[in-house]
């Protein structure tokens, strides 16, 4: 037997000891009844084509009504302003909340939101679906510049790492683009949808690629594909879902199918934004500090002048946000202001957060005096991204 | 009454099928739920959140066959409406008990559990899910593949990669522990 047999019967006997013999009964009796107050959903083509009683007239309605609305939403996205989704949508880690007893600020409140400046134009920025929102993928800039973050087993992704093309190898990505057969000029959805146009129940976000205009701007496309489910639903055949996700695919594994020839450096050395988007956050912590060494109260602070002082409250996230957090603050800072921040955390044992999903880099600290989980994230603004915290969030 | 019937049954509107229906799956549902969300109060949301879902979407299965893997797959999605929120309750989140006797446990296993608890806790619940219906319910790659919604690629990756932190995990400790016995 192998090391890995044995592991894995270690892993399996530990499951089924950890799994619970039966629900309580309390669980399929509050579904039940909950069940009784919800009706069956069946498909507008089921219910127009018989079985309810419909005049003519009301199904033409009907059907015209779907049609309009349809148009409608149609019209809305082919408006959508061409930096929508610039950013990406990942929960804010739970960023730290400042120390009382922290040293002055250094930092102005005057950050500006502009877009991350860069003269290079974007040509395509992948990322990633997920339950809380997606994440950053790679984005590959037409001055040759590739940023990647990889996932790391917690669930979140790993500091950014930056690698260069060659024009050849950007054109190869051109190529690869066009090779779909889809134009990306103009944004679009690409969702499993049945029938009646109704989608299947789903969770999280789908992955969406930000395409660069040669006019300037950017077009959005996401996607959703569920492998076999057509064995599970009536739905629609998904080509062009397919042919994203296998585009997605390509994106995110250059290195097993680009030529040599296409690198001008593939050696990967970390993306040094020119700013970023500090994020802070705090959160009641009930479970034991001991596992967060460095205490809050005792780092060094340039960027927090005291509690609730720092950025800007982020309305969206503060909505959301469990009893006992404040909301997380953002303010847009350089790298002249984060990268010192960031050593000094390191230097002093910082826990990485890595359930982060922001591109950059996160610290998990404990604060004794207020029981309380702070975290400081510095996520890296991307090439063509809005350098604001104005972002969406996807909760 | 076999369970082909009682799907089709309950697909046309018959709720005391759909009734016998869920309490014949309602048990592995809540213990897939509880490995996956390591919280018996997230569990109990996610399983009944399914069960309601699996009532209200029955007419859109098309293979009564399928039920079981169309279930799964409400189930992972549920849990993964309810893992959108773990993070914001994670300083809630209780330690669950042990369904096993303690008594003839050894020290080194006890050890190993108390390790993969911790390991396992950090993973995320994708990557959990993955796990728990590979190794925990059996399932093969294109299994877990078609119930979590994800290419095959993407599901082996969640296993592999989950697999690895936990066995890691484990040397961690079995490094700690060493050290610890050697020194006292």
């Amino acid at each position: 037997m192998t090391r890995n047999d044995d592991f894995d019967r270690t892993l399996e006997t530990w499951l089924r000891r950890q799994a619970p013999p039966q629900a309580p009964d309390r669980v399929l009796e509050a579904a039940l009844q909950r069940a009784e107050s919800e009706s069956q959903r069946r498909s507008w083509l089921h219910r127009l084509a018989g079985g309810t009683p419909m005049t003519i007239m009301l199904r033409v309605a009907t059907v015209a009504a779907v049609l309009a609305i349809a148009a409608f939403i149609g019209l809305q996205f082919s408006n959508l302003p061409d930096n929508i989704g610039a950013s990406p949508t990942p929960i804010p880690s739970p960023s730290a909340e400042p120390s009382e007893s922290a040293a002055p600020s250094v930092v102005p409140e005057s950050a500006e939101p502009s877009v991350e400046p860069s003269t290079a134009g974007l040509v395509v920025r992948l990322l990633g679906g997920g339950e809380a929102g997606r994440v950053h993928v790679v984005t590959i800039v037409d001055d040759g510049r590739v940023i990647t973050t990889d996932p790391n087993p917690a669930g979140g992704v790993d500091a950014p790492i930056e690698r260069r093309l060659t024009a050849e190898g950007v054109q190869l990505i051109r190529d690869e683009m066009d090779a779909t057969g889809l134009s990306f000029a103009d944004s679009a959805s690409y969702m499993p949808v049945g029938p009646g146009g109704e989608s299947p129940p789903m969770g999280g976000a789908g992955p969406a690629l930000e395409v660069g205009q040669p006019g300037g701007g950017t077009a959005v496309i996401a996607w959703v594909l569920f492998n076999d489910i057509d064995d599970l639903y009536d739905l629609e055949p998904q080509p062009e879902a397919e042919a994203l996700e296998a585009l997605a695919t390509r994106l995110s594994t250059l290195e097993e199918w680009l030529p040599a020839s296409a690198w001008a450096d593939a050696t990967g050395v970390p993306f040094e934004p020119e700013r970023y988007r500090a994020w802070i956050y705090s959160q009641q912590w009930e479970s034991s500090l001991d596992e967060l060494p460095v205490e809050a109260a005792t780092v060094a602070w340039p960027l927090v002048q005291g509690s609730d002082a720092f950025g800007d409250a982020v309305d969206g996230v503060a909505q959301e946000s469990i009893e006992g957090s404040g909301p997380p603050r953002c303010r847009v800072v350089t790298a002249g202001e984060a990268v010192p921040v960031v050593e000094a955390l390191e230097a002093a044992g910082a826990e990485p957060d890595v359930f982060s999903t922001f591109p950059g880099q996160a610290f998990a600290l404990g604060s004794r005096e207020t029981g309380r989980l702070v975290t400081i994230t510095f996520e890296s603004i991307l090439p063509h991204a809005e350098a604001s915290c104005g972002v969406e969030v996807g909760f | 009454m076999v369970q082909r019937e009682l799907v089709e049954l309950a697909r046309s509107g018959d709720r005391e099928a759909f009734s016998a229906l869920a309490a014949s799956v309602v048990d592995r549902l809540y213990a897939t739920a509880v490995l996956i969300l390591r919280d018996h109060s997230m569990a109990d949301d996610a399983t009944q959140e399914t069960i309601v879902r699996a009532w209200r979407d029955l007419p859109s299965l098309r293979d009564p066959d399928r039920f079981d893997a169309w279930l799964r797959r409400l189930l992972v999605n549920a849990c993964h409406d309810e893992g959108r929120h773990e993070r914001r309750r994670r300083p809630e989140m209780t330690l669950l008990p042990i369904h096993e006797p303690s008594v003839g446990d050894s020290s080194g296993a006890l050890a190993d559990r108390d390790a993969l608890e911790r390991g396992f806790r950090r993973l995320s619940s994708d990557h959990r899910a993955a796990v728990v219906l590979h190794h925990y319910l059996g399932l093969s790659m294109p299994e877990v593949a078609d119930a979590t919604g994800v290419p095959l690629g993407t599901a082996k990756s969640r296993v592999h990669h989950a697999t690895r932190a936990l066995r890691a995990a484990l040397e961690a400790d079995a490094r700690g522990g060493m050290t610890t016995g050697g020194t006292a």
